[in-house]
């Protein structure tokens, strides 16, 4: 996210190994337990399951599902090659530490290693002990239908995992922020279908072992190649509109109306400001292309006729959304870029509740952006402009927010006074 | 009102073809009714499901994955002791199939009732390609080892894929053709991975058919979770289609936002474009590169300065750079958006005089030796420029236009892209500009040294 926190602290690297050295001790031990599968059931999993975690699966967040859960949610599957709990639990222990090592002679950043593997370590000890304990309780259950028993335990087990998923993905992170939390569990959360396509091929894989041994393979390797295709495919339509919009927004730009940078500066200050505030990743990607967007109109202003007739504000906008309405992907990208120049409350009134919280945003951070870049104000100064106008013209609340998210960055200091 | 009968009796036809075929299935399968109801029902559900999340994944061209329930529950009931007859199976779920949401939001009586045909018939297809499958390499292969039931599925799977998918798309063609005419149709691009999808998705829900035969029922709501990613592979095949026409038209909208003399141009410019390349042969795919070429070919004008918008008059030298290095700084920025970088090369290209001097510096090639798809580009452009009116001047008559264009020697008007339009245009029976006054002297009075 912002700028403050490009330096990795010190304790991450020795914390993450001592980390990654415990699931060595770990699996080792849980391998030596009686019982369970074989040496290499277990090696020859583990080093699947860890060059597997090396391959990213595209995704709408910013998590870091991998085929290695494949692998993973097989394990309590292949009772018939030996595993129990503790030889899934041991796999699952030396490939998250083969992974660790393989991610850090590819030099990735220790921080993100570090997080994916908490994550991953309490989402897998979920599972596989979610599973275990909710097939022993159905057992002793004896509700009649002990064929369904794997079926349920695997929903128990799959729920469980995702929800540790969720809420480690809003606690375990470096950015800084309080309420941004709940964007990053909206953001893992948005993940689900992903994960549910990768756990179910790894049931199906365990499942059918038992009736086509290897054939098994195919019957994962084909729904995981699927789904690989189709969220790769996902991801090339949101880079489609991501590349265009960012596009759209610079030919205003190279048209001479608005100022170089203003629209990719906006958007990004915009971002900021609404993941500070907490909302959701698709409002805060709402918030970012109308950003981009919000000048758009002004293309209209090479037009001979347009020019003779005069504008407004009002014309530019509506213009604006006009244009972005045509993709019905964007509509709310629309309706944002269609009210963004309206103030937040006329005299007299307390403002209009149907004004987006995103309209709001960019009208903040197009005026920052505006005072502080193109007309040289410095930032103290940019930020009395707007509080001059937290009347009308910008809700003093997000003012507020922005002035946290650049007390943040630094911006407000001169260059080496920070403590 | 032609084309709405056309359409009413193609759907009737289609749909009499259904029932036919399920009267056929019904007295052919000489075994009984005998399957397992409980799968049928879930497998008819899901069916009925998937197809209802039918998508658009080309114009007019519906796809989806319930073929992965229909082949699951044709491998399982031909691999079930019970060994019932797997046609009338198929074929009656087929029958519940052709409720997808486009076509009930729409009240579309036509596709709802080719598709009624459609399904049946590639459900049946499909059912009669397993039993003879199954019929052939049961024999051979020994059913009772758990290696040869799984060979058993994929080759049932693969068959029943197989049979489904080119009666299917056969049979779509041939509907959509009747009922919509090819001249209104954009066209289709990525069929080979389409197809490609279509077998894999069938092959898969033959394969765990034959998995579920036998197996644990905790298989089953796995199964369900596959059909899942199944809809999720046809649904994103339709996503990225739609984001590539929609943010198209965001361009094309910004460009004729307020440019009157613009608005419809680009559009005429791709329909000409694709008329000439469907004459020359080209394949689905380029031909949509070059529709798409044709929609952003104008994009450039966004930039041209306000003075010189304004000017009246010639341009001077300095205010020709000017516009040409706007309009290729645009070109810049359309390319990097990775699914047009393709086609900017085509249509910054098809300028005729903007492209003469070298733009070495800007990293603009110097379009000595045009493409083809710049060629066609080119005369699309020139021709529907020339039997348009324009602020400037009259149209001109489409037989003045090929004369003048054809006199023209510039690189980029090639005699055979030109005589392809004009083929193109003669076979459809279509006519632009004014009717001809034979006048091809005064075509070149009006054009000469004005493009």
């Amino acid at each position: 996210m912002g700028g403050a926190d490009v330096r990795v602290a010190r304790w991450v690297v020795p914390v993450s190994g001592l980390m990654a050295a415990v699931a060595v001790a770990t699996g080792v031990l849980l391998h030596l337990q009686p019982g369970g599968a074989s040496p290499a059931w277990v090696g020859g999993s583990a080093a699947l399951m860890a060059l597997l975690g090396l391959v990213a699966v595209p995704a709408a967040g910013r998590t870091e599902f991998t085929p290695a859960y494949v692998v993973a949610a097989s394990l309590p599957f292949l009772g018939g090659a030996g595993f129990d709990a503790a030889s899934a639990g041991a796999t699952v222990g030396l490939a998250l530490a083969a992974t660790w090592l393989f991610r850090t002679i590819r030099r990735d950043d220790p921080r993100a290693i570090l997080l994916s593997f908490l994550k991953r370590s309490l989402a897998f000890a979920a599972y596989i002990g979610g599973y275990a304990l909710a097939l022993q309780g159905l057992g002793g259950l004896d509700w009649g239908f002990p064929e369904w028993n794997p079926a349920v335990a695997f929903v128990v087990a799959g729920v469980g995992a995702f929800v540790v998923e969720v809420v480690s993905s809003a606690v375990f992170r470096f950015e800084p922020g309080g309420r941004a939390s709940v964007y990053f569990a909206f953001e893992t959360a948005r993940d689900l279908p992903i994960y549910l396509s990768l756990v179910a091929t790894g049931a199906l894989f365990g499942l059918a072992f038992d009736t086509i041994s290897w054939g098994a393979l195919v019957l994962a390797a084909l729904p995981y190649a699927f789904a690989h295709s189709a969220f790769r495919r996902f991801e090339l339509a949101k880079g489609a509109y991501r590349q265009t919009i960012e596009a759209l927004a610079q030919i205003p730009e190279v048209g001479g109306h608005t100022d170089p940078g203003h629209a990719r500066r906006t958007a990004e200050l915009a971002v900021a400001i609404a993941t500070e505030m907490g909302l959701r990743p698709s409002e805060v990607e709402s918030t970012e292309y109308a950003a981009f967007l919000h000048d758009i109109g002004r293309v209209s202003l090479n037009e001979p006729s347009v020019l003779r007739m005069g504008f407004t504000e009002n014309d530019i906008a509506r213009w604006g959304s006009e244009i972005v309405g045509e993709t019905a992907y964007l509509a709310d990208v629309a309706e944002v870029v269609r009210r963004q120049y309206e103030p937040f409350r006329s005299p007299g009134d307390g403002g209009d509740p149907d004004l987006p919280v995103a309209a709001k945003i960019v009208k903040i951070a197009s005026a920052y952006d505006e005072s502080a870049v193109e007309l040289g104000f410095s930032p103290l100064e940019a930020m009395d402009r707007l509080h001059r106008g937290a009347a009308y013209d910008y809700d003093p609340e997000i003012v507020s927010v922005l002035r946290t998210v650049l007390d943040r960055r630094g911006v407000f200091h001169p260059v080496g006074a920070k403590a | 009102m032609q084309q709405r009968r056309r359409r009413l009796l193609t759907g009737a036809g289609f749909f009499i073809a259904g029932l036919l075929t399920l009267a056929a299935a019904f007295l052919v399968d000489d075994r009984t009714l005998d399957v397992n109801w409980a799968w049928f029902a879930l497998f008819a559900l899901a069916y009925v499901l998937l197809s209802y999340g039918s998508v658009e994944v080309n114009d007019r061209l519906i796809a989806s994955s319930s073929v992965m329930p229909l082949l699951t529950a044709g491998v399982a009931f031909a691999l079930d002791e019970t060994r019932a007859g797997v046609v009338l199976p198929l074929a009656l779920i087929g029958a519940l199939g052709p409720f997808d949401r486009g076509a009930i939001r729409g009240r579309q009586v036509f596709r709802l009732a080719s598709n009624f045909g459609l399904l049946v018939v590639s459900a049946a297809a499909a059912g009669l390609a397993i039993s003879t499958t199954v019929d052939v390499v049961d024999p051979v292969l020994d059913a009772e080892i758990g290696g040869s039931r799984f060979l058993l599925g994929v080759l049932a799977g693969l068959a029943g894929a197989l049979a489904h998918l080119v009666v299917n798309f056969t049979l779509a063609r041939i509907g959509i053709r009747l009922g919509y005419g090819q001249q209104n149709l954009q066209p289709w691009s990525g069929l080979g991975a389409l197809f490609l999808t279509e077998t894999l998705l069938g092959s898969l829900g033959g394969l765990l058919g034959a998995v579920l035969v036998g197996g644990s029922p905790s298989l089953l709501p796995l199964i369900l979770v596959v059909y899942v990613t199944g809809y999720l592979v046809v649904s994103s095949y339709a996503e990225l289609r739609q984001a590539h026409e929609s943010t198209l038209k965001g361009f094309v909208k910004s460009l004729e936002a307020r440019d009157l003399y613009t608005r419809g141009h680009t559009e005429r410019v791709a329909y000409f474009a694709q008329v000439i390349g469907r004459r020359l042969g080209f394949t689905g795919t380029q031909l949509e590169h070059i529709r798409w070429a044709a929609l952003i070919h104008d994009v450039g004008k966004l930039a041209i300065p306000i003075e010189i918008m304004q000017k009246q008059g010639r341009l001077s030298d300095e205010e020709y750079r000017r516009l040409r290095t706007a309009t290729h700084r645009v070109d810049d920025l359309l390319s990097r958006v990775d699914f047009l970088r393709p086609m900017v090369d085509v249509a910054s290209g098809c300028h005729p005089r903007l492209s003469e001097e070298d733009f070495g510096q800007t990293g603009h090639r110097h379009t000595t030796n045009p493409t083809l798809e710049q060629k066609v580009l080119a005369v699309a452009d020139a021709f529907d420029a020339m039997t348009s009116t324009r602020g400037y001047r009259m149209s001109l008559s489409q037989r003045a236009v090929f004369d003048a264009i054809r006199r023209d020697d510039n690189p980029l008007f090639d005699r055979d892209v030109i005589h392809a339009l004009e083929q193109a245009l003669e076979t459809a029976g279509e006519w632009y500009g004014p009717p001809s006054l034979d006048l091809p002297l005064a075509a070149e009075e009006v054009t000469g040294g004005r493009r």
